[in-house]
């Protein structure tokens, strides 16, 4: 089994010693089943992904659109769960906030003078990150300048390779690979991740308070861009469509007290967490 | 979850905000009632810092106190209290008890 697991290494590094360099890292992960690992749900959920249409309006939850707009929700054609390789559980839709595509729009003009530049995203923890990860993934699969584009995703200590309709689990070593491919679009998505080298489009999103990402963007010499924290408007939108079981004006309670943060105010349970807990801790200046 | 961050319209970073009016009041509890239990103890714990301290509050009472009231405490007789104006009363020795 040793020798199973170690030989496409040995092989590769042999090859590229050789000169056998051009072989590119994507087709030594189609070769070698030891270093990558189809998932077939990920992959199912990327294929769904890409073929729907369906946004559905706050105006009309019933009726169905086929474009992007601030205030719709995107959902499966069949409702099943979306693609989700976060902590984030189980995601039915995805309200589109309006800085989420003011920040594509940004992100596109910037990808299209920098092809293979660094990018940085970042919110106040609870805005929405997570979710905007996943409308990402909608947009790179609908866009050109993105949808030819191998995408490499980094969660934590997993990296996900999407190539042509199908999702792997791949190695750390594979990845650094695939990362130097000025093809890939290199996804980053915070906690933990401690980026590989890449020389490809690279997107990092992270918390503010993250070390690997502050240290990330200050080498790279990004300037990071934020979502704004969720104003009454887009809450209230977004509570029609998605949050119909907490009552109205629980809403607008959790809105007086935390402010613009959707994680807590539709926080699924009655009792919200602390506020006067974290202001009574002794660090809770890195709870921004 | 305190703090909040604001952005311009491209979307950069321009401040921090407090996350609402809610913990606004929460933090000024907090931070009020702190720091005057702070000042309280460092005024009153004695030592050359204390003693600097009150020499500096004393003369700025002097200086600018006017007709704020000055309790002092005697180590004479059986009147433990005086009240001085604190500058205009300067020339007598003595103010009302």
């Amino acid at each position: 089994m040793a020798l199973d697991t170690t030989f496409p290494f040995a092989l590769y590094e042999t090859m590229m010693w050789i000169g056998l360099g051009s072989l590119s890292a994507v087709s030594m992960v189609d070769n070698s089943s030891s270093l990558q690992q189809e998932k077939p749900l990920y992959t199912s959920q990327w294929i769904a992904l890409k073929n729907s249409s369906q946004f559905v309006s706050s105006a009309n939850p019933e009726s169905q659109q086929h474009e992007v707009r601030a205030g719709c929700l995107l959902r499966l054609d069949n409702f099943s769960p979306m693609l989700s390789m976060s902590d984030a559980g189980e995601i039915s839709s995805i309200f589109i906030r309006e800085c989420y595509l003011t920040w594509f729009k940004l992100f596109l003009l910037a990808v299209e003078q920098q092809p293979h530049g660094r990018f940085a995203l970042s919110s106040t923890p609870g805005c929405g990150k997570t979710f905007a990860t996943n409308f990402i993934f909608k947009m790179a699969a609908s866009e050109d300048l993105l949808r030819v584009k191998p995408i490499l995703y980094h969660f934590g200590k997993a990296f996900y390779h999407f190539h042509e309709n199908r999702v792997f689990s791949v190695t750390p070593k594979i990845a650094m690979d695939i990362a130097i491919q000025p093809e890939t679009f290199y996804i980053v998505d915070g906690h933990d991740a401690t980026p590989v080298h890449s020389k490809c489009l690279t997107l990092f999103i992270a918390s503010p308070c993250n070390n690997n990402f502050k240290d990330w963007y200050y080498h790279a010499q990004v300037m990071p861009l934020y979502f704004p924290p969720w104003s009454i408007e887009e809450l209230l939108r977004c509570h029609e469509l998605c949050y119909q079981m907490i009552d109205k004006a629980t809403v607008a309670t959790r809105f007086k007290e935390y402010g613009g943060v959707a994680h807590y105010v539709f926080w699924p349970h009655e009792e919200t967490p602390s506020l006067e807990g974290v202001i009574m801790d002794s660090d809770a200046q890195r709870s921004i | 979850m305190l703090l909040h961050i604001a952005i311009d319209d491209w979307m950069h970073f321009k401040h921090v905000v407090l996350a609402s009016h809610h913990v606004g009041i929460l933090l000024f509890s907090k931070y009020y009632q702190e720091t005057l239990d702070n000042l309280k103890s460092l005024l009153g714990a004695g030592g050359a810092l204390a003693g600097h301290l009150f020499e500096c509050y004393i003369h700025f009472l002097f200086e600018y106190g006017h007709t704020d009231p000055l309790r002092c405490r005697s180590l004479e007789g059986l009147h433990p209290f005086y009240t001085f104006k604190t500058r205009s009363d300067a020339s007598s020795p003595r103010g009302q008890c």
